[in-house]
């Protein structure tokens, strides 16, 4: 039958075209082509949940560096556009309401979005997908299709396809009443943008130690960076899977991720100590007359830094150092005047947080605060004896190589316990002989000289300790004295502590530390008694009387009743090295390489005498011109005073038990 | 015994359950609250039970049953008296030639008025660029839906009517041709697939009714121009080849269409991943309601939902196949083919411009789509089917009396008696 037949033919063609549909359905499932799967993206955003970043705090829990949420403005100029061709006039109206909330004039914000709609219209113009006009009928879009063809690959080989900008920042981080009233407006085109802002109680206090973090949240600084790992912060991520419009529709299971916290740290500075520390630092600098100064408090138990600052004062008369280009080979005597020593610091003008931490970063000669390290070593290999008399030649005399030694207290004859009490120079030097320069230099390096404290601060240096193969009888003089050696304040303070720890700790020596100790990360080992504890005391006694001197000079600062923490210590003045010269220039001919009456004045100390608590460093750098002229530049006369006053207050505010010594006890 | 009529009424309710939750689960949307004033509840039972998905279905099985119960010989000799049953060899018919061609103009002039009325001032309205549908107040329809069908069933008329002089080019062929082809271009300009597809059908029917193979052969070489001048006068048609020729080298214009519904079938990776998970609806695939349901099934289905599809056409057309060959009355016969090859094809063009293999157009999946009278007419169509399997069971049944008459007969009879 010619119906049914003809039927039959179109069913059976329907049915085999149903079948080569299916079996493209099976194609398109289980062997996805490529060219398809390239098409395939994930329909899923993200969606990321802060993870606060841990705060700082100094070691009783005063917040010195924390984080909240802000908000800023941006504004997403493809969406102004539209707007404004919708209905004209949408543009300038933003901006001026916008400017309005903000507090700002309108042309500051407005030339930001403009500039912004400027560039997106120059990406525009030159993508590659532009038809100029419209072709009608399908053979126009034939050839349209050719010439597109041609112009995307052209596009292609250039890669000028730049996405349009949709994320215009506007403002900072928004006052409360700004914010409220951006919201207030609700302008379309304008969006919030929640970011964690890092906040700094501790102020100038804390802000070299704290340091500071960066536009991500990292640590570039200070105890930011070094602290970073702890503090960090990860943001989670909730994975949602979109429709077209970017709405969420659902969550896929394990498609969250929980942020993680930065772990909060505690900070081994105390920020009462640190502002007395900085407090009396200030008076000294500006009593002096000097360029600046740098304190260091440290708890010669634990080694944790308790306070350090340091500061710079403006001094008027400063001259740049003539130095001389490299090609001038004449005789030119360089004029005697006060010298810039300390070069400007200009990132600490820009925020306090950036500048140079000078306790750790910058080296200087210790001078006669070395001679109690070198004593112990001289004292340790037995080289004498504290009661040896030694003949200090009337603090005149030629080392056996021809060179010069004077002593400043000058006396015919001292033992070795005074040579220290009244830094002799000569005593020092004679003793000192009578060791080997490689055992000399091994003992210098035992009490941590050459090598970094452990604060792990960033930028921490080394000092410079003079090389075996350079270390000649020169190096061995000076270095008996402390010259020809370079230090850290940080440095000092830990060798001290050798000195200054008592019972079964004394004469070793702890690392420093930033942060307080905890079971995770417990206080240092012992790794080496540098010196036995009867050279320790016997030290200290040398110290202790010259803190007695320092003390007797301060009778109207006495409190009724003495001093209630006696302090030992030592003081040191050393002239200020030239260091090197500029590229392109040399020293000036008859130069010596230090600046000419212009000295570091230091003093390291530590208190209570009997046990002590604290050791703390001053160094006044550059004291002024007057001083020197009343020969009251010395460390003990400038930094002495200083590092009393701070070390009393310090323990009292600590809360350490008054040690006074009692008069009987006083008499030697 | 299942009979081919059970088959079907089967197929068309499984079908259109399916269309019904496929519909419901395309149609999810990302709805908040209070947003536009009335909110949606999310897609649950109670809101496919009532959704106007449902309401269609409904009124769609109603129009099956009634179609089914119609005494369709009765109908079939009332519209053509002379017809023999067999619809081969010696006819005469009362209707004078003449007569039958002017019924015929008259119902092409019918037809082209109804497909005008897109372009009327009050009544047609434009939807994407497009002038397909008429409606008035909340009730609109596509008048070619109904030129469809109402094609189908004047052809299989003028195929028994004209039969004998089918065979001749002039007297028989090119009357109908002229008047089809007017009706099939008149859709063809707002539909070009709706018109492809009558065409084509129209020819299936036209050499079921004798025309010559060559004859009909004629007729493609200006069908094939009119088509290519449609294609090149249109800039939407033109791309939507270009597309089909490279769809990734416009990602996100023309070939986003075709690639997005790649995309939604490649997702389903065998298994599908399960009703109403799939993420194609959500605004990325259009049309996933009407003409691309078939992707939404066969990412939430898989391969298995394209297999169920698939063979849910079969099985209608296979049933459709046994009724017709079973069939006594020549114009029957006809319709019958009729309403197979249009669902048939129309199903198959549907499933190939999902699947990428051919170009864009935009053409429904017989009861499964979302439409209104779409639903309801093809429903119709197939209880007709449906009433013949009804007929023929009666005459095949175990006890013929020949005393009585067929039921149709008696009709018949009685209605001439009246006459």
């Amino acid at each position: 039958m010619r119906t049914t037949g003809t039927l039959r033919f179109v069913v059976v063609l329907v049915l085999m075209g149903m079948g080569a549909v299916v079996a493209r359905v099976a194609q398109l499932q289980l062997m996805t082509p490529e060219a398809l799967v390239a098409y395939m993206p994930d329909r899923e955003s993200t969606h990321a949940v802060e993870g606060y970043r841990g705060d700082l705090s100094d070691r009783v829990g005063r917040l010195v560096a924390t984080s909240r949420m802000g908000y800023r403005v941006f504004v997403d100029p493809v969406e102004l556009d539209r707007l404004e061709s919708k209905q004209p006039g949408t543009i300038d109206e933003t901006i001026v309401k916008l400017a309005e909330a903000l507090g700002e004039p309108s042309g500051k914000i407005g030339g930001r979005i403009v500039e912004g709609l400027i560039e997106n219209h120059r990406r525009e113009s030159s993508g590659p997908l532009v038809v100029a006009t419209e072709p009608t009928g399908g053979l126009g879009v034939l050839l349209e299709a050719l010439r597109a063809r041609a112009q995307t690959e052209e596009a292609e080989a250039s890669d000028t396809g730049l996405a349009l900008r949709r994320y215009l920042v506007v403002s900072g981080v928004l006052k409360p009443h700004e914010l409220a009233a951006v919201e207030r407006l609700g302008l379309p085109g304008v969006h919030l943008e929640r970011r964690a802002v890092r906040e700094y109680p501790g102020g100038e206090l804390m802000a070299s130690i704290v340091g500071k973090v960066g536009f991500e949240q990292t640590g570039l600084l200070g105890a930011e960076r070094l602290l970073d790992r702890e503090l960090q912060a990860s943001d989670g991520r909730v994975r949602y899977v979109r429709d077209a419009w970017g709405r969420p529709l659902w969550i896929e299971r394990g498609a969250i991720q929980q942020p993680t916290h930065g772990s909060d740290v505690r900070l081994s500075i105390d920020l009462e100590v640190q502002r007395i520390a900085l407090e009396e630092l200030t008076r000294g600098v500006e009593e002096a007359d000097a360029a600046g100064g740098r304190v260091v408090v440290a708890d010669p138990l634990t080694g944790e830094i308790i306070a350090m600052a340091d500061v710079y004062r403006h001094v008027p008369d400063l001259s740049a150092y003539p130095w001389q280009p490299a090609d001038n080979r004449d005789e030119w005597p360089v004029p005697i005047r006060r010298y810039t020593t300390l070069p400007d610091d200009f990132a600490r003008l820009e925020h306090p947080a950036l500048g140079r931490s000078r306790c750790v970063e910058d080296v200087y000669e210790p001078g006669s605060t070395f001679k109690p390290i070198v004593w112990s070593l001289l004292t340790e290999a037995g080289c004498a004896v504290p009661e040896d008399k030694i003949d200090t030649e009337s603090g005149r005399w030629r080392t056996s190589y021809g060179r010069g030694i004077e002593d400043v207290t000058k006396r015919a004859e001292m033992t070795w316990l005074q040579v220290l009490e009244n830094s002799s120079n000569i005593g020092m030097v004679k003793i000192g002989e009578r060791m080997s320069g490689r055992d000399l230099r091994s003992g210098v390096l035992r009490f941590g000289f050459g090598s970094r404290t452990g604060t792990k601060l960033p930028g921490e240096a080394t000092g410079i300790v003079t090389t075996d193969k350079s270390w000649n009888k020169y190096t061995h003089t000076s270095v008996s004295f402390g010259h020809e050696i370079s230090v850290t304040p940080v440095q000092m303070v830990r060798a001290y502590c050798a000195l200054v720890r008592t019972g079964d700790l004394t004469g070793t020596m702890p690392s420093l530390r930033m942060t307080a100790p905890h079971t995770a990360d417990p206080a240092n080992a012992i790794v080496e008694r540098i010196i036995g504890g009867d050279v320790a005391a016997q030290a200290r006694l040398a110290m202790r009387e010259v803190g007695r001197k320092v003390e007797s000079r301060m009778k109207d600062e006495e409190p009724p009743g003495g001093w209630r923490y006696p302090m030992l210590g030592k003081s040191g003045t050393a002239e200020i090295p030239l260091g090197k010269a500029p590229d392109g220039f040399r020293r000036p001919r008859g130069a010596r390489g230090y600046f000419e009456d212009q000295y570091n004045s230091s003093f390291v100390a530590a208190a209570p005498a009997a046990e002590p608590r604290l050791v703390a460093i001053i160094v006044i750098d550059d004291p002024g011109p007057g001083r020197i002229r009343a020969r009251s530049h010395y460390g003990s006369a400038v930094a002495g005073p200083v590092v009393r006053r701070v070390l009393e207050r310090s323990l009292h505010y600590l809360g350490v038990p008054p040690s006074r010594e009692t008069p009987a006890l006083a008499v030697r | 015994m299942l009979r081919p009529g059970h088959v079907i009424a089967l197929a068309v309710l499984a079908l259109l359950a399916l269309g019904t939750v496929m519909v419901a689960s395309a149609g999810m949307r990302v709805a908040p609250l209070g947003v536009d004033g009335y909110s949606t509840e999310g897609v649950t039972l109670n809101s496919i039970v009532l959704s106007r998905n449902s309401a269609y279905t409904a009124a769609a099985l109603v129009l099956l049953l009634i179609a089914s119960r119609l005494p369709v010989r009765a109908l079939a000799t009332l519209a053509c008296p002379a017809e023999t049953t067999t619809g081969q060899g010696e006819t005469r018919s009362w209707f004078h030639p003449a007569s039958g061609l002017a019924l015929w103009a008259g119902i092409v002039i019918a037809l082209a008025v109804l497909l005008a009325m897109v372009y009327a001032p009050v009544v047609g309205k434009t939807v994407n660029g497009s002038s397909r549908w008429v409606g008035v107040g909340s009730f609109s329809f596509q008048p070619s839906e109904v030129a469809k069908w109402a094609l189908v069933a004047a052809i299989a008329w003028y195929g028994v009517v004209r039969g004998p002089v089918l065979r001749h080019f002039f007297a028989g062929l090119l009357p109908v041709a002229i008047g089809a082809g007017l009706l099939v271009g008149l859709v063809a300009i707002e539909d070009l697939g709706t018109g492809v597809l009558m065409g084509a059908v129209v020819g299936v029917m036209l050499l079921a009714a004798g025309a010559k193979l060559w004859h009909l052969a004629l007729f493609v070489p200006p069908a094939a121009a009119a088509v290519f001048l449609l294609i090149a006068t249109s800039a939407y048609r033109a791309r939507r080849i270009l597309a089909f020729l490279d769809p990734f080298a416009y990602p996100e214009t023309h070939g986003y269409h075709m690639i997005q519904s790649m995309i939604a079938i490649a997702n389903g990776h065998g298994t599908g991943r399960g009703l109403g998970n799939g993420l194609q609806k959500f605004g990325y695939l259009p049309e996933d309601r009407t003409d691309f349901l078939f992707a939404v099934i066969c990412e939430e289905i898989g391969l298995l939902g394209a297999l169920i599809v698939a063979s849910l056409y079969a099985a209608i057309l296979l049933a459709a196949v046994r009724i017709v060959s079973r069939e006594r009355s020549a114009m029957l016969q006809l319709f019958g083919v009729g309403v197979a090859a249009t669902i048939g094809l129309q199903a198959l063009i549907n499933m190939v411009v999902v699947t990428g293999l051919g170009p864009t157009k935009g053409i429904a999946l017989p009861l499964l789509s979302a439409g209104g009278t779409g639903w309801m007419l093809t429903a119709a169509c197939l209880g007709v089917l449906i009433a013949m399997d009804r007929a023929q069971a009666h005459e095949s049944s175990p006890e013929p009396s020949p005393d009585l008459c067929d039921e149709e007969d008696t009709l018949w009879g009685q209605q001439a008696s009246v006459a």
